[in-house]
């Protein structure tokens, strides 16, 4: 079993939409970790899915990496997407209101489906 | 040149051996001793015919010519001796002996003439030479002069037609009598306008006279008068000859020459010939001295007009070289002269002289206007920044070059007019450098990166190296900031900065500076001074390295006295530190002082805010038995002076007080007042009992103050009965506490005056029921006046928001999440919010049965440990009862603490220890997160973008944060134990994967 501080990032690509999938807790040790499977799995992506369903915690530095990628999306033209996560890290972005500036959806296969052009 | 001839030809022995005519006499002589002793015998008489050869080798033409007819008279005078005389043997002798001496005389001439010719081509020669010379006309007139004599004349004088007048130029004489020659011919100039002169017969007819021998007759009318003619017979003048001078078909004056009694020849036809020859060349000699020294005088006219300029000009030839250059030129560049200047030249120009281009590149010397123009190419103005090597001073200079053509085309000379605009450059620059850093500094809160950003825009244009200095707690002098443009050069900085940290009880440097607000600026370091500041010698030789040439050190002065210093340092450029450059660094010094003050004063009032405010809160509500109690108290704003709204709860010996208040007004007085009014009406409510007398009270003491002190109360008594509790509500202009029951909201007391504005207030209280299950909910008017799309909140949504509550948490959570939604943009006020939830024994809460339980961790302060603690915190949360979303509150609020205390107390990897400590209390868990760090400061790389503590702020019912004893962060928060709120829509995942323990 993975210690509640650790995280582990999957990713997959179905044609150019990428999906990055944390796993555990996103904090101030973890964040670099996402950061830089984001950058890594968002190279040539159309369309970068986030699937924070396996988050079961995060703070301000989960935050900031999500605000990153959001401007880095508007700056190099590749859409985000959220898959809304547990509770908690919903709060979160409830919370600082980035819920309003991130597209949330609920389930990853809509995006799939629709090739990322939604 | 060729050699002039220094000696004459003709007179007493032209080329002439002194001994030639003795030695021939000599010859004949002993061979006419040798014939009379033995003539008779031999024929020897006829040898001496040698006589007149050998002198004819060595003599003048007239001694061979003695010698010749000597030996002819011996010849036929042996006829006596010989006893042969009239015999045809004695004929036949003289005959040879006569032949040989026309022989020997014509051997004589044809040598003389030689000599003489191959002198008078010398002589040309030697003009020819002087032609070429460029030379003033006086020069060369003098130098044609000094020629003639005593070479082809005793006495020569050259005469020049100039400015319409013909001027006596040159006179030169030999002999003992040259100077007295020489000045009754200039006196004589000067009297007779040469009227009566052979010159102006020379000149008016363009043809040489001649006069062979000058009779008392030819001297007489040439006089001008009696004293005249006695100077001329004086002068003793035999033989005159009198050429003009020509040039491009004009007479351009005379030439005059006088055989005198020191030579004693005669002028010929020959000479006369020759003189014509001479004279033509002697004109053009001073026709080409005149050109030049028009072309002088034209250029002497120029280069007094450049002389007179402010610009500096110089001018090069095609090689480059220096061939003028004015005064300007030379005070800009550093020399005493232009003469020293064109002396130096140009190699030593750029030896003493380093040169950048605008954008500090070194420049390249082809770059140059001058050269390129000289190559044919267009060439722009060029700016250029010049610093002398050992003064250190620095040049702005403005060059354009334009090319001077020869008659082919080809750039002959570059003309560089060199403007200084060292002044207006840095002008110009100090104004540029001050409004970037003025815009720096205004940009940012963040004062330490915007002082880095100072110190860069500062480099290298005002230095090689720039720094900012502050001190820090411990009295150690921090470098916050360096630049070079080399980043080893800052790397190296850095590490001597962190190497030797200079203290704030240093005697010289920033510490002095900092001490008395004076800059100090040394244009000049000597190696004693560094060795007396710096008594450690590795630190010395770390010092040495740095290669200072000048250092210049301006405090950063507030109003608070100096908070720093930045310090600028010449190096590898070798420039000095003017006077301007100083005062520019002093107003830059000033506007960083103040802007860090700025952002300090920001960032510490937020902190005192903060502070305070938890000071003036109550640390935590107590429990009310019988009650379940919360609140909310939000500043308007995230960094926030203090606000007015205040609330308390307490016990009195009629039952519990719950207060809640709101001062006008923010800021210290704010705080002061809502202390007073807080403080009052607890010492009060708590002695008495009873809401009015404690308004009363706090009425009477706000009136005895100075100013005009008001505030609002709303003040409830909550008095326990069997079946719930009654509350006797008092409302001193403060908005009316909400009752609400199984859904339905209703305004509870009866609205009064507010206190503090007058002395004869008076106020009534209204006392009302609380049912088991009734909520109270007191507030300030921030929530109803809170600012959304929509207008103001109001009562009507208030109402709405807390008609569903369950509980005094889930009242006061419904209101908070009902006015965030609603409200957009900074709030103008506080929102303060006191719940309390009438729930009589039987249904009191579960953390009530719990023990009281505390626990404590540590950790090293690394990002690991923070999900570490964070694990151990739920763990500890969830066993005492905290759930749901107030556990993911506490569980985010705990890790942003935690995050808080790792980036920002132990910046740079630095080692320490984090602290967690959870405490249960009744109705609420409170958690301490605390280390032992520098402390709270603002940092640009924060992780979290500075959200941390307002976000903690946001999730805790109560948050303080504040300097620990240790130097560290001390974060307090609360979060209540019973989460008897429903859940947010969405999934519910406890933990994900690993997520949440349990």
């Amino acid at each position: 079993m993975t210690r509640p501080f650790d995280l582990k990032v999957s990713h997959r690509r179905d044609g150019d939409v990428v999906t990055v999938a944390p796993e555990g807790d996103i904090d101030l040790a973890t964040a670099d970790v996402l950061r830089d499977e984001l950058d890594a799995a968002r190279r040539g992506a159309h369309t970068l899915l986030l699937d924070l369903r396996g988050v079961g915690f995060m703070d301000s530095s989960g935050m900031r990496l999500l605000v990153e990628v959001e401007l880095r999306a508007a700056q190099d033209g590749f859409t985000l997407f959220v898959v809304r996560g547990p509770e908690p890290v919903q709060r979160l972005l409830e919370l600082t209101g980035l819920a309003e500036r991130l597209e949330l959806v609920d389930d990853p296969s809509d995006v799939v489906a629709g090739g990322g052009g939604a | 040149m060729a050699e002039a001839p220094r000696d004459p030809w003709w007179s007493g022995g032209q080329q002439a051996h002194p001994w030639a005519a003795p030695l021939g006499l000599a010859i004949v002589a002993a061979l006419t001793a040798v014939d009379i002793r033995w003539g008779q015998q031999r024929v020897i008489i006829a040898s001496v015919v040698m006589a007149p050869f050998v002198t004819a080798l060595l003599g003048s033409l007239r001694q061979t010519a003695a010698v010749a007819l000597v030996a002819l008279a011996v010849c036929a005078a042996s006829g006596a001796w010989n006893d042969n005389l009239g015999t045809g043997d004695w004929v036949a002798r003289l005959f040879i002996v006569g032949a040989a001496g026309a022989f020997a005389l014509t051997g004589a001439r044809a040598r003389v003439h030689l000599a003489l010719d191959r002198r008078r081509f010398r002589l040309l020669n030697a003009v020819a030479g002087i032609a070429e010379g460029a030379s003033t006309v006086d020069e060369t007139v003098q130098r044609l002069s000094d020629l003639m004599v005593p070479t082809l004349a005793d006495v020569c004088v050259i005469d020049v037609q100039r400015d319409e007048k013909l001027e006596r130029l040159a006179v030169t004489a030999t002999g003992p009598r040259a100077r007295d020659i020489r000045a009754g011919l200039e006196r004589r100039a000067a009297a007779a306008g040469h009227s009566r002169e052979h010159a102006a017969a020379a000149m008016a007819s363009g043809k040489p006279q001649l006069v062979q021998h000058a009779t008392d007759d030819i001297v007489r009318a040439a006089a001008i008068d009696e004293a005249d003619l006695r100077f001329l017979r004086t002068l003793g003048g035999r033989s005159t000859l009198v050429v003009p001078l020509r040039a491009r078909g004009q007479s351009i004056g005379s030439m005059a020459l006088i055989v005198t009694d020191i030579s004693r020849r005669k002028y010929d036809a020959d000479d006369l010939a020759f003189a014509t020859l001479l004279g033509g060349r002697v004109a053009l000699a001073l026709d080409n001295a005149g050109l030049f020294s028009e072309l002088e005088s034209l250029e002497a006219q120029q280069s007094a007009a450049l002389d007179t300029l402010a610009e500096a000009v110089t001018v090069q030839d095609p090689a480059g070289g220096l061939v003028y250059a004015n005064e300007a030129a030379a005070r800009s560049f550093g020399f005493p002269s232009a003469e020293a200047l064109l002396g130096a030249g140009v190699a030593q120009l750029s030896e003493q002289w380093d040169a950048w281009l605008e954008d500090g590149s070194p420049l390249d010397p082809d770059a140059l206007p001058a050269r390129r123009v000289l190559r044919g190419e267009p060439a722009g103005p060029l700016l250029l920044r010049a610093v002398h090597r050992t003064t250190g001073e620095e040049r702005w200079r403005l060059i354009k070059a334009s090319a001077v053509l020869d008659r082919t085309g080809h750039p002959r000379l570059a003309v560089n007019v060199i403007e200084d605009v060292t002044e207006a450059k840095r002008a110009e620059s100090a104004q540029r450098f001050l409004a970037e850093a003025g815009a720096l500094l205004a940009s940012s809160l963040d004062y330490e990166e915007t002082l880095a950003q100072v110190a860069r825009l500062a480099v290298p244009e005002l230095a090689d190296w720039c720094g900012v200095t502050l001190p820090d707690d411990r009295g150690l002098l921090r470098s916050v900031a360096v630049a070079h443009v080399d980043p080893d050069k800052v790397a190296f900085a850095r590490e001597y900065n962190a190497r030797y940290p200079e203290s704030m009880q240093s005697e010289s440097g920033s510490a002095q500076v900092i001490r008395n607000g004076r800059s100090q600026l040394y244009n000049e370091i000597p190696d004693e001074l560094l060795e007396q500041s710096v008594p450690d010698p590795e630190q010395l030789a770390a010092l040495r390295m740095l290669g200072m040439r000048a250092v210049m050190i301006v405090p950063m002065p507030t109003a608070r006295g100096v908070i720093g210093t930045i310090s600028f340092v010449s190096a590898e450029s070798h420039r000095t530190f003017t006077p301007n450059e100083l005062r520019l660094a002093e107003e830059l010094g000033r506007r960083a002082g103040t802007a860090v003050e700025n952002a300090r004063l920001y960032t510490e009032r937020s902190w005192i805010a903060r502070t305070l405010q938890a000071g003036l809160l109550p640390d935590a509500l107590p429990e009310l038995p019988g009650f379940g109690i919360a609140s909310l108290y939000r500043p308007a704003g995230e960094e926030n002076v203090v606000g007015g709204d205040f609330y308390d709860a307490f016990d009195t010996p009629a039952g519990w007080m719950i207060v809640m208040g709101d001062v006008t007004g923010r800021g210290a007085q704010a705080a002061a007042l809502t202390a007073q009014a807080r403080h009052t009406l607890r010492s009060v409510g708590r002695l008495l009992g009873e809401p009015r007398r404690a308004v009363e009270e706090l009425n009477a003491s706000l009136i005895e103050r100075a100013e005009l002190s008001i505030c609002t109360v709303a003040v409830v008594l909550l008095a326990p009965t069997g079946w719930g509790a009654t509350a006797t509500i008092l409302c001193a202009g403060h908005p009316s506490p909400l009752r609400i029951r199984t859904g339905e909201v209703e305004p509870v007391g009866r609205p009064g005056p507010v206190v503090g504005a007058w002395d004869d207030a008076g106020w009534e209280t209204e006392t009302v029921d609380l049912l088991a299950g009734d909520i109270l909910l007191l507030h300030t008017d921030g929530v109803t006046d809170a600012v959304g799309a929509g207008g103001r909140f109001g009562d009507a949504r208030l109402a709405g928001a807390v008609a569903g509550a369950t509980s005094a948490q889930d009242a006061v959570v419904r209101v908070r999440t009902a006015v965030e939604a609603f409200e957009r943009g900074p709030q103008a006020d506080d929102t303060a919010l006191l719940a309390v939830h009438c729930t009589p024994v039987a249904g009191r809460t579960r953390a009530a049965r719990r023990p009281l339980q505390s626990e404590r961790w540590t950790a090293p302060a690394v990002p690991a440990s923070v999900g570490l603690l964070r694990g151990a915190m739920t763990t500890f949360a969830t066993d005492a009862g905290v759930e749901g979303e107030a556990l993911a509150d506490l569980r985010l609020a705990v890790s942003e603490a935690l995050t808080n205390a790792v980036v920002h107390g132990y910046p740079d990897g630095a080692e320490g220890e984090l602290g967690l400590h959870a405490l249960v209390r009744p109705g609420r868990i409170e958690v301490t997160v605390e280390d032992d760090g520098i402390g709270l400061r603002p940092r640009s790389d924060s992780p979290g973008m500075g959200l941390g503590m307002p976000m903690i702020a946001a999730l805790a019912l109560e948050s303080s944060v504040r300097r620990g004893a240790s130097g560290g962060t001390v974060v307090r928060m609360a979060f209540p134990l019973v989460a008897d709120r429903p859940a947010l829509t969405g999934p519910r995942h406890e933990g994900g994967t690993g997520g949440a323990p349990r």
